[in-house]
């Protein structure tokens, strides 16, 4: 029985998870950036994808790499399952299972590459995904996972929390917050040095401001849904309508601001 | 003598928020007990459940969250009231 919202949510909307305004949204952008950075050595013979959602970034890499790699896909979300499996059928080394950070289906040792893109931050034990992360990486393996920090989105949350904090009460704002795991860069390396051999961890943060429209902020909710299963479905127009309002009144010049502060762990090759 | 304690408890709260990183794009807002931490941007929801954590762990004051009221819960005054309510 699944019993997180944030699977559930994503399970839930995994059909239109990549649908035109997501995909064109700034953490599209983003996710893309980040996925540009791999490089997959000739190498690796098991490459994984924890958090792989509908599969784009595995398809992706299964096109440009050596037949000789095998590719796992893990992702706690059945239909997300579904969908990546669909994504990835032209190729046969791609295999996609039901797993998250705190549960890698593999063997010890078995990894030469892992890789997530915006995931980490729903894991939901940090200190559980980082050992199983370590167990499956082989000792010279190499990683890369870029998962939102601490202080992203800081002009929407300032004006939206207030609201949230109305339409959802204090209990369930709070339940939303611990839903998400964000860190600063000093507490990611704290946490990843526990685990992993601190003198190959290479820990950076980046902050990038995407002015965009509202609508086409708006279409990345999807991302973030499963944090506000809690409010009340009678209150949820008028939730929806005075955030709208809200992000609204952000509007510069330019375009209404949403800066997305990115932590990337990295584990560089040997 | 519960005023007292209040206050004591409001001070370290103010305190422990000034210190940390949490809400840095704010650092310059006065922070009175009555502030709203919300949206002067003071905290984040995930700053609340830091210090909602500290309450309990550091000062023992443990907070009953579907007792609160929205506008109580996001001041210093509101949070030190609901902890002194629980009984603490």
């Amino acid at each position: 029985m699944l019993t997180n919202p944030v699977v559930e949510t994503y399970s839930r909307l995994a059909a239109e998870y990549d649908n035109e305004s997501n995909s064109q949204s700034c953490w599209a952008y983003a996710s893309q950036q980040a996925l540009e950075s791999i490089v997959l050595r000739s190498e690796y013979r098991l490459v994984v994808d924890v958090g792989c959602g509908t599969g784009k970034a595995l398809a992706q890499l299964a096109a440009q790499s050596s037949p000789a790699a095998s590719f796992v896909g893990l992702d706690p979300a059945p239909n997300m399952r579904v969908v990546a499996r669909q994504k990835t059928q032209d190729f046969r080394q791609v295999q996609i299972l039901d797993g998250c950070f705190e549960h890698i289906p593999l063997t010890s040792q078995s990894v030469d590459y892992l890789f997530s893109i915006f995931a980490f931050h729903w894991a939901t034990d940090l200190n559980r995904a980082v050992s199983e992360i370590a167990r499956v990486l082989r000792p010279a393996a190499a990683m890369d996972l870029f998962f939102v920090g601490r202080n992203n989105g800081r002009e929407f949350i300032q004006k939206t929390s207030p609201i949230f904090l109305k339409y959802m009460g204090p209990a369930l704002f709070v339940q939303a917050a611990k839903l998400r795991k964000q860190l600063t860069k000093d507490e990611a390396f704290a946490l990843f040095a526990k685990y992993l051999d601190p003198r190959r961890l290479l820990i950076e943060e980046s902050y990038n401001t995407y002015y965009d429209t509202l609508e086409r902020h708006l279409g990345w909710w999807v991302r973030i849904e499963g944090q506000f299963v809690g409010i009340p479905a009678e209150k949820r127009q008028q939730c929806d309508s005075d955030v709208k309002k809200a992000i609204s009144g952000l509007q510069q010049d330019r375009g209404i601001p949403y800066t997305i502060h990115e932590v990337h762990v990295k584990i560089g090759n040997i | 003598m519960k005023e007292t304690a209040e206050f004591e408890l409001a001070d370290r709260l103010i305190k422990q928020i000034r210190k940390s990183n949490t809400g840095r794009t704010s650092v310059d807002t006065e922070i009175e007990p009555d502030t709203d931490l919300l949206t002067t941007g003071i905290l984040d929801s995930m700053g609340f459940v830091e210090l909602l954590i500290l309450m309990e762990t550091e000062y023992g004051y443990k907070i009953d969250l579907l007792d609160a009221d929205p506008a109580q819960f996001s001041t210093i005054k509101g949070l030190c009231e609901l902890a002194f309510k629980g009984g603490n």
